[in-house]
């Protein structure tokens, strides 16, 4: 009975995926004069404004055929894709899968199912692009995505609020825990620690040379100096806390208003966060504070531990098994994502900073100077630090340890778990759920 | 033949209601019920493993914690928003009332307000820096952050939320109420309450049966609320059942366990409910 069960459930998804096209299809090659319609998923409308602008291009340049671009904006494009494959709806051919999804994909080995190795296209190219942030998309050694960000976290701050109050700019997290306290007895904070998403936590761990997962997917945050790192970096936290430095947000209102009211109103000095951050929410939520803003690099450990940098976030763009213009669609992420020309033109139109060496050295980018920034030449401080941006290991059971984070981080914050406590507990409940 | 025909045309009529019931929901029921048997992560075979997610469940401290809350959510919506919602329909309905049709529009916005609206509005009344709420208690109160706390808003929106609707539900009963009815009370000598408790109240108890039952069943399967404050934290503290449901199942693709969460789910608001049909029918007796 239950084979029966079993083969019938199996039925349905086989024909699901076969009705939406999950099974790898030829390609097509397009008629003279005939336009090829790319199906693009992505969360953020930033992609589509860029995608379009360099197919626009393409096109310019093509006489045989041309390209429209069919574009969705969708919250979750990996639970998108799921679901209409199995529903048998028809699939995208460029997808962008935010990189917390795509373990998500790695469970079952479903990444094959749904799409496109990249390894062989990307060939020797690969050294050319800071190392760290092919790990996102890397699964059991083959590339499925390029990301669209370096993600390189630096210190964003007001440099009125230092100088008011005869605060330096902190260059160790040692020196921030100090000037945290001298800004937190004015009533300022000095950062940002949200309650759920982990951000502050994992990017100083990363930093800090750290990592949850290892090469092959193994969950290593409870081993030898993977342990030893998150307990510094908690127990750092907490001297923080306990200082009344950081300003402690909902991870609902991490997107909100809370963050930019506290910065128009001179509550909050800065944060440290990735490139992604100025361009998606500093400068849209605080525009009339164009020109009070600075950029420093991320504080370092004293000791000399880890790295300059850190990461959060980041996008890929990948290709979908079911696309029957696989080829052309890779010729649009080529010219896109892994020219120079594409690179400069990414963050020229939507401001993320590219992964790309050769474009992160480029004049454009390190010596342009930024208004919102007071005229400071920012790129150079991204391109200074790019060469140690983390890698980031993926794992299936990544959804299972950030859940075990977003329940237990609110308990430390209280004080109801130690640095270690916090650690060991994350490490039980993500091998119990994800049942390692 | 014609008899046969007559007999028949009935069942034409209701066939169509039975089948979109057949596809979209018992379909899915049953689908549901085979999958709370399986690991299955939506895409490739599923893995028998008979019980193991039930017992999974059983011993699920989260799970509990999301029972807990949820049941917290029904007690308030039954006996806060249901009374609540009782009285405002009185005032709602007395002719002494001005501008009685724009008052009930504005009770009943919240229940078309987009969700996005009510988060943001909320998230901003209930902030713990700049909040209208702690401005005006004059104490920086951690409504959202705290786990002891949390509940507390989410508890507030549900309440602001639901109370416009059953309150329109209780105002079509109190329109319904025979005002000879009244008026014999009155003769009678009946004063105000006395006419509430004898007339008002035993005429309205098909309407109380009725807004309960929505309200308990709605208010078991509540997500909304807290996924728009709250996200369900700090450390569960205001995760719903739903919203575990939907955590195992849409976040960490755990189709099976979700769906034994859902079968658990769907077996408790089935005994809730058929609890409530036999008091009824007793107290009708």
């Amino acid at each position: 009975m239950k084979k029966c069960i079993s083969m019938l459930l199996v039925l349905m998804v086989a024909a699901s995926l076969l009705m939406a096209g999950g099974a790898k299809e030829t390609s097509i090659t397009p008629k003279k004069g005939e336009t090829v319609t790319i199906k693009l998923w992505t969360h953020d409308d930033l992609y589509r404004q860029f995608f379009q602008k360099r197919i626009d291009m393409m096109n310019a340049n093509n006489k045989d055929f041309q390209i429209a671009l069919d574009a969705q904006i969708m919250p979750n494009t990996i639970t998108s894709l799921i679901t209409a494959s199995v529903a048998g709806e028809a699939l995208p051919d460029l997808i962008g899968v935010e990189q917390g999804w795509f373990p998500t994909l790695m469970e079952d080995s479903n990444v094959d199912t749904f799409l496109v190795d990249l390894t062989d296209k990307i060939g020797d190219r690969y050294n050319d692009y800071v190392q760290g942030r092919w790990a996102l998309y890397n699964y059991e050694g083959k590339i499925y995505g390029l990301e669209s960000a370096l993600t390189a976290s630096v210190l964003y701050y007001q440099p009125a609020i230092f100088e008011k109050y005869g605060v330096a700019i902190p260059t160790t997290w040692e020196d921030y825990i100090e000037a945290g306290k001298k800004l937190a007895a004015n009533g300022v904070k000095i950062g940002v620690m949200d309650n759920d998403s982990s951000g502050i936590f994992s990017m100083m761990f990363l930093q800090r040379g750290g990592q949850f997962f290892d090469q092959d997917g193994k969950l290593v945050l409870g081993e030898g100096k993977n342990r030893e790192a998150a307990i510094k970096v908690l127990d750092m936290l907490r001297q923080a806390l306990d200082a009344n430095a950081l300003q402690v947000v909902l991870g609902n209102e991490f997107w909100g208003s809370t963050i930019p009211t506290a910065f128009s109103t001179g509550k909050l000095a800065g944060m440290v966060a990735p490139d992604w951050y100025n361009a998606s929410v500093l400068q849209p939520g605080v525009k009339s504070m164009a020109g009070s803003w600075r950029v420093a690099p991320m504080p370092v450990w004293k000791d000399g531990s880890g790295y300059r940098t850190s990461v959060w976030g980041g996008t890929g763009f990948a290709i979908t098994q079911s696309s029957k213009i696989k080829d052309i669609v890779w010729d649009v992420l080529d010219d896109a994502y892994m020219s120079l020309d594409g690179q400069l033109d990414r963050y020229k139109t939507i401001g993320f900073y590219p992964t790309m060496y050769e474009a992160l050295d480029s004049p454009a980018v390190t010596e342009e100077e930024h208004s919102f920034f007071g005229g400071q030449k920012i790129g150079a401080v991204f391109a200074d630090v790019a060469l140690e941006t983390p890698p980031l290991w993926q794992s299936p059971a990544r959804p299972f340890l950030l859940q075990a984070m977003v329940d237990n981080l609110p308990l430390f914050i209280e004080g109801k778990l130690s640095s270690g406590e916090f650690v060991d507990t994350v490490v039980k409940v993500t091998e119990r759920d994800a049942k390692l | 033949m014609r008899t046969t025909m007559y007999k028949k045309t009935p069942y034409f009529f209701i066939l169509p209601a039975y089948l979109v019931f057949l596809v979209f929901m018992f379909g899915p029921m049953v689908f549901s019920l085979v999958v709370s048997f399986f690991n299955w992560t939506g895409i490739k075979s599923p893995k028998f493993t008979g019980m193991e997610n039930l017992k999974g469940i059983f011993t699920d401290s989260v799970f509990w914690l999301s029972v807990r809350n949820t049941l917290l959510y029904s007690a308030v919506s039954l006996f806060i928003v249901v009374p609540l919602s009782l009285l405002l329909a009185l005032a709602l309905d007395s002719p002494h009332l001005r501008g009685r049709l724009a008052v009930r529009a504005i009770y009943f916005a919240p229940i078309v307000t987009s969700t996005v609206a009510i988060s943001q509005t909320f998230l901003m009344l209930f902030n713990t820096d700049f909040g209208l709420i702690n401005r005006m208690l004059g104490i920086p109160i951690d409504w959202l952050g705290s786990r002891s706390l949390a509940l507390v808003p989410v508890l507030v929106v549900v309440i602001w939320r639901w109370l416009g609707l059953t309150s329109i539900y209780f105002l079509a009963g109190l329109q319904g109420i025979d005002r000879e009815l009244y008026d014999a009370a009155r003769v009678d000598g009946a004063g105000t309450l006395q006419r509430f408790f004898s007339v008002t109240l035993p005429q309205l108890r098909p309407m109380t049966f009725f807004v309960s039952m929505i309200i308990l069943i709605g208010s078991l399967q509540i997500f909304d609320e807290p996924q728009i404050l709250t996200g369900g934290g700090p450390s569960n503290a205001t995760r719903s059942v739903v919203q575990y449901l939907y955590l195992r199942g849409f976040t960490q693709f755990r189709f099976g366990y979700a769906s034994a969460i859902g079968l658990v789910l769907f077996i408790a608001i089935a005994s809730f409910s058929a609890v409530q049909m036999r008091l009824r029918k007793e107290s009708d007796l």
